[in-house]
């Protein structure tokens, strides 16, 4: 009866002292979390965003009538900006491409690391960007030299185009 | 067969076993509270610096410059300043490597990159001691001890 009494006493200020440790790491351990997956996803979206630019870029020097297509194995909005609980802020569509700056700004949503948004730039050599709904013959995302214009085809609120 | 005499002899050590672990930790638990505030603040000031590096680094930043470049945090110190009341006043200094192309002020705390990265740290230790983020954190108190922040350009 002693031993078992005393095994018992042990167990219980053995598991309140490992709960203890436990709920003092929680919250670096929740925000080293957060942390590393907004980076992960920060260095997504940029890398998303130079993918497009490299696409715009690649398209102006070929000329008229030349085409590439991202599909959604290379270019995943939905991924990129959906919020889960295991996951990070996402990022905030759309890419916007500014013709004026020659650049697509992408910004990033930072809600699980205090709030507001973080936002960079990846530069682009045309200023005659402009945007236009997928079609069944340039489905989302194309991006075509028309010989006038870079036309990029992808919904609006993923890809926006400004002046 | 044990009889009841026995049983109570063996409680009453445990007890007092007992009674001494509990003295000693009481004991100890004000040095170990301080103790454990320092590193949850150091551990911290580490997690929010690497953050404004790594977001720095890859070109993002909340308002201003976005050039990309390689940043890097080579040190953190933390340096002894005079008590502001009861609390021990650390400031922590970042030595902090980043290209020409990113330092647009040579004072470090006055550069975009310098500040993000003083001011991430600094969030992250608000948030560690008070559970919730700050946009703009100059210092941050604990029980025990106050944190401040600095950086120098390596």
């Amino acid at each position: 009866m002693d031993n078992k009494g005393q095994v018992s006493l042990e167990a219980v200020l053995a598991i309140g002292v490992a709960i203890l440790v436990i709920i003092s790491l929680f919250n670096i351990w929740f925000s080293r979390l957060n942390l590393a997956r907004d980076v992960g996803e920060a260095g997504e979206a940029k890398m998303t965003g130079m993918l497009i630019a490299e696409g715009i870029n690649n398209v102006y020097a070929n000329g008229a009538n030349f085409s590439i297509r991202l599909t959604e194995n290379e270019i995943n909005y939905t991924r990129l900006a959906e919020i889960n609980p295991i996951s990070g802020g996402g990022m905030v569509l759309p890419f916007v491409i500014d013709n004026s700056e020659r650049r697509i700004n992408i910004t990033k949503n930072m809600s699980k690391t205090g709030g507001g948004s973080w936002t960079t730039q990846v530069a682009i050599i045309p200023s005659n960007v402009v945007q236009a709904s997928p079609a069944a013959e340039y489905p989302e995302t194309t991006i075509r030299n028309n010989g006038t214009n870079i036309i990029v085809y992808a919904n609006i609120a993923n890809v926006q185009v400004v002046s | 067969m044990k009889t009841n005499g026995e049983q109570g002899q063996i409680s009453i050590e445990f007890v007092l076993i007992l009674g001494a672990v509990l003295t000693m930790t009481v004991v100890a638990i004000p040095m170990v509270l301080k103790n454990a505030e320092m590193n949850r603040g150091l551990a911290a000031a580490r997690d929010g610096a690497t953050f404004g590096a790594g977001m720095r680094g890859l070109g993002f930043s909340s308002g201003g410059g976005n050039t990309a470049g390689m940043v890097k945090i080579i040190n953190m110190t933390p340096e002894r300043q005079a008590p502001v009341g009861d609390l021990d006043w650390y400031r922590l200094r970042f030595y902090i490597s980043a290209p020409s192309s990113l330092i647009d002020n040579p004072t470090c705390v006055s550069s975009s990159v310098g500040s993000t990265i003083t001011n991430q740290a600094l969030r992250y230790v608000h948030y560690s001691f008070n559970g919730e983020w700050l946009n703009l954190v100059s210092r941050v108190n604990g029980s025990y001890y106050s944190f401040t922040a600095a950086c120098t350009f390596v």
